[in-house]
């Protein structure tokens, strides 16, 4: 009797097992069918309209869609001898794309890589999870990217990438031809986080001002382009997908191929990336929207993080040729 | 169970092929760390290159008494604070400072800043700190919540520590604050309204010494340079370290600079990207090693390395390397370069390492052999030296070694002090130096400049040399250089020092000839005008007024050119230094026949143009052959200058060639002949009125 009841209480047992699994590995399924029908659901626009914001769910990653044109890529300043690399100026064609909102930031980064840290400088943390991620080198970021077109599920494979640098000088102008895109030096410290007055017992070159942060700021702090992008200058140097050239803009040039311009000649002993933006260490002359400056691929520096962008239709959403 | 056999095979391959292909990412990428070289962290306190200097023993840490106090003062007028605010408007923030006991607080000692509602570290300039007695701050134009999570005064470019609670305890509300209320956050407060104060003592910190401490300290005690290499174990140096066979070429000394990357490439502090920047603040440490011809290490040190050069190093890096105490050793032994006013040979405090960048390209020796012609000529130049140079191990390029011509090397050169010198820039006017006011003064004199008289102060024969190079070696950046005046003796006179004439030889593409050749191009227009278009430049007006106005000097500028085409600008010194420079760039490993093919052919083609040049410009009609014959084992001294037998040379019209046996063993002059005809004296001298023959007649052999 006894022994029937413990087999009873046995099978009764396997059963509640069974179907305590079965729910749960139903409501696993489940939720994971829902994150990506939900992001599918939340895919970009295919026809967006000019500065639509559009938010990945999936990376929390915020995009800013800016129609493509023609703009004049360069240096603007024809008195001065200097400013070589960013000389001549010349015209550069861009496709549409969805533009990074914010520089990518510590915690974004740190859902790819969480043992990532910023560390900090002088006492003050770069490590907040809403500071632009910085140390990490051209690799990384280029892995950062890779891995958020695998994030988003099997059916959507996005094509994230970091900028070039023509098209990271086209939203960094968002239609503008100053030298920044609020053009008076006197004001920078309003628009970007950069070398301010703080900067003045350390460095000979600064901004007589101050802008309210000593290193980077939470992504966001100060107001947005006119193309909706925020921090384009200042705060941290972003990377960009192009290998630097001195004379990139004169074989640009010269090759008379303006559309979507990618610079990938590797120079004699050297290979160096661009980045732009300036940062928070920045001293006027790089808070400008042609500088243009090399740091070899596999640096990584306090200064230095990058912004994402995406490519305007997905692979598969083209039509089959 | 075979089929089970076959699927455990396929299983083990894809293992093995895994490994395989494991390890080969694996040496990959070791290959690729170590063709980049990489040595991240700083030099000498911190990262590896510091670890690895100090574990090697090669530097040692000097106590704070033997710190040089050479490093420059810090600007004390320059503090700052800082502070961190949390505020829910947009407002102002504003600082006043008194710097006596009884003074009031007044709007011409005010700093203000506009803040932004929410969380954010305003910086407010402060003057000298030393001298501030209270701060009174104005948190905001607007009634609201404040909290102040921080305050923090910078002097000397140190943090001054005013309390426990970073100075927030020592805030003391004066108008319109209810009341402080201090957390771990900082201090909380309400702003009632418009004119709410709050005080900040710092006469009452003072006390304490802090602040005199900083504000006061009279030299910078940088740990930086809190370091001396030890004397042995050069071998250990990164520098030394990271170049092995591979890196040598015959006949080529090396020298090697190991910088932390972060130095190089950091984007706003580095000097790669920031090469236009100048000055203390922009040096840094490397290590530095030097290798001779033969391959042997004979200098090992860390040397503080600038940035050198104009516009041009967008497209090359050329580098000046400061030897200091502070670093290691304090002078560079491997290079005592001659200059030709001085006897003294110093081992050079700073070293230029010199990339000949232009055009882009790479014209290697344009600036060596331009200083070669220059010296030849018997201008003020310093000496230089070919090198190959490695940066973090990898090759630069060919570089050469110069002098900085700076106070420190003439101060070597004259040994004292009592010299006065300007350098020569597009930033300097007319009035900038005491030696320019001067140099200007002379030459705006309404009254006809004479040799004699302008003599007096200026080294006119230094004048014509040092024009000379510039006009042969077709030099269209030429405003470059040092005017230098000797004041310790009385008679002494103003002369220039040649620098930098890398833009020599290549026809300049921003000319109107540019359909002449490079031996072609422009040669007294550079030099010679009744306008000069160097406005700025004394040089061309003075030589050209003297050249104008006394005939005297005239006719010693061209007996001078013509001495100089035809005894030191030769076809045998041509030769010889093409020889050297093609050898040079063959060693190298290469064979640029067309750039030594037009220094080849300047060196051969130039001195004609020149002499054609200065007859038409001086009306001289064409210049006359004279050859002098004889054995072989004859030297001559013709002009005053030695020459072998063989000799030929051109001469203006009317001039004279002196000439006579230097070296004849074992034969005695008896008389010459000159276009046959006898003339008798152990000298002759004779007026150049057509192409000559002479002919030395020994005794005996009439």
């Amino acid at each position: 009797m006894r022994i029937c009841s413990l087999n009873r209480f046995l099978k009764v047992m396997v059963n509640f097992s069974v179907m305590l699994l079965s729910i749960m590995l139903f409501t696993l399924s489940e939720g994971e069918a829902t994150a990506v029908e939900k992001a599918a659901a939340e895919s970009p626009p295919v026809l967006p309209r000019p500065n639509q914001v559009w938010k990945d769910a999936v990376s929390g990653l915020e995009f800013v869609w800016l129609q493509g044109g023609c703009f004049q890529l360069g240096n603007r300043d024809p008195g001065r001898t200097g400013f070589y690399h960013e000389k001549p100026l010349h015209t550069a064609c861009i496709d549409g794309f969805w533009m990074g909102r914010y520089e990518v930031t510590n915690a974004q980064y740190r859902q790819y890589k969480p043992e990532h840290t910023s560390k900090e400088t002088g006492g003050r943390s770069l490590d907040g999870d809403e500071q632009p991620v910085v140390y990490v080198s051209w690799h990384d970021a280029k892995a950062y990217t890779d891995w958020l077109a695998g994030k988003r599920g099997n059916g959507e494979k996005y094509t994230f990438r970091l900028p070039t640098e023509a098209e990271w000088e086209f939203a960094c102008r968002a239609g503008t031809d100053t030298v920044r895109y609020w053009n008076a030096e006197e004001e920078t410290c309003r628009y970007a986080n950069v070398a301010d007055l703080f900067y003045r017992i350390k460095r000979v070159h600064y901004h007589n001002c101050s802008d309210g942060f000593i290193v980077s700021s939470p992504v966001g702090s100060f107001p947005a382009n006119p193309a909706g992008l925020h921090d384009m200058l200042g705060n941290v140097w972003e990377w960009c997908e192009d290998r630097y050239g001195k004379d990139t803009y004169t074989k640009n040039r010269e090759a008379n191929k303006p559309k979507n311009p990618l610079y990938q000649i590797r120079e004699d002993g050297v290979d160096y990336r661009v980045i732009r933006g300036g940062s928070w260490l920045s001293e006027p002359n790089s808070v400008r929207s042609a500088k243009r400056s090399p740091s070899p691929p596999a640096s990584r520096y306090n200064v230095l993080g990058f912004r994402v962008i995406m490519e305007a239709v997905p692979k598969e959403r083209l039509p089959a040729r | 169970m075979k089929k089970y056999g076959v699927i455990f095979c396929v299983l083990c391959c894809f293992a093995l092929l895994g490994t395989v292909l494991e390890r080969g990412a694996f040496f990959a990428g070791l290959k690729n760390a170590l063709q980049r070289q990489e040595i991240p962290g700083s030099i000498l306190d911190i990262g590896k290159m510091g670890k690895i200097l100090k574990e090697r023993g090669l530097i040692r840490t000097l106590p704070k008494e033997e710190v040089s106090s050479s490093a420059t003062s810090p600007d004390l007028s320059k503090s700052l604070l800082a502070i961190e605010l949390e505020i829910p408007v947009d407002t102002e923030f504003q600082v006043y400072w008194t710097n006596k006991k009884e003074q009031k607080y007044a709007i011409e000692r005010c700093s203000r800043v506009a803040v932004t509602a929410g969380r954010r570290e305003y910086v407010l300039p402060l003057p000298r700190l030393g001298g501030i007695q209270r701060l009174r701050i104005d948190p905001s134009g607007k009634p609201a919540d404040i909290r102040i999570r921080r305050i923090t005064l910078y002097s000397n470019e140190q943090e001054v520590v005013l309390s426990s609670d970073n100075g927030l305890d020592l805030l003391k509300p004066l108008t319109g604050i209810d009341r402080l209320r201090h957390d771990a956050d900082g201090v909380s407060f309400t702003a009632l309204n418009t004119d709410a104060q709050l005080e900040l003592r710092l006469d009452a910190v003072r006390k304490s010494k802090k602040i005199e401490r900083i504000a006061f300290q009279r030299k910078r005690r940088d740990t930086l340079f809190r370091h001396v290499a030890d004397s042995g174990g050069m071998h250990s140096f990164p520098s030394s370290q990271i170049i092995t066979k591979k890196n040598f070429k015959k006949n080529w000394p090396v020298m090697s600079l190991v910088f932390d990357e972060a130095d190089l490439y950091h984007p706003d502090t580095g000097l790669v990207p920031n090469k236009a920047f100048r000055g203390r603040q922009w040096e840094r440490p490397a290590s530095c090693s030097y290798f001779d011809e033969t391959g042997h290490l004979r200098f090992a040190s860390t040397v503080g390395v600038r940035m050198h050069g104009g516009k041009r190093m967008q497209f090359y890096s050329s580098y000046r390397l400061y030897f200091r105490k502070e670093y290691g050793l304090s002078r560079f032994s491997e290079f005592r370069p001659e200059i030709g006013f001085s006897t003294r040979a110093e081992p050079v405090k700073r070293l230029v390492v010199h990339h000949t960048a232009w055009p882009e390209g790479g014209w290697y020796f344009n600036n060596t052999l331009a200083y070669d012609i220059a010296r030849r000529v018997g201008c003020q130049v310093p000496e230089t030296k070919l090198t190959l140079l490695y940066v973090n191990g990898v090759e630069q390029g060919i570089y050469f070694f110069v002098p900085h011509i700076g106070e420190r090397l003439l101060y070597s050169y004259f040994g004292h002090n009592k010299f006065d010198f300007y350098k020569l820039r597009s930033s300097v006017s007319h009035d900038s130096f005491a030696l320019n006011v001067k140099l200007w003064r002379i030459v705006n004199n309404k009254n006809r400049l004479t040799m004699q008289g302008v003599g007096r102060d200026i080294d006119l024969d230094n004048l014509a040399r040092h024009l000379f190079s510039v006009l042969f070696c077709g030099t269209t950046d030429w405003y470059q250089g040092v005017a230098v005046l000797d004041t310790s003796k009385p008679d002494s006179k103003v002369f220039w020092i040649n620098w930098d004439m890398d833009q020599s030889f290549i026809q300049d593409v921003s000319s109107q000839d540019v359909l002449m050749t490079e031996w072609q191009q422009r040669s007294w227009s550079l030099v010679y005008s009744s306008t000069p278009d160097r406005l700025y430049d004394v040089r061309p007006k003075l030589f050209s007024r003297l050249l104008r106005e006394d005939p005297a000097y005239r006719q010693y500028v061209l007996t001078l050119y013509r001495d100089l085409l035809n005894h030191r600008l030769n076809a045998r010194f041509a030769e010889e230094r093409i020889q050297y420079y093609t050898s040079m760039l063959e060693s190298y490993g290469k064979k640029d026949t067309k750039y030594m093919g037009m220094l080849d052919e300047f060196m051969m083609k130039r001195p004609e143009v020149i002499r054609k040049e200065t007859e038409k410009l001086f009306k001289l009609g064409p210049s006359l052959l004279c050859r002098i014959t004889g054995p072989p084992d004859v030297r001559y001294e013709i002009d005053g200058y030695r020459e072998p037998a063989g000799y030929q040379g051109y001469y203006f019209k009317g001039s004279r060639i002196k000439v006579r046996v230097g070296d004849a063993p074992h034969k005695k002059i008896s008389y010459w002949l000159v276009n046959g005809k006898r003339v008798d004296g152990i000298s002759l001298d004779v007026e150049v009125y057509e192409n000559l023959l002479i002919e030395p007649i020994f005794e005996g052999h009439g």
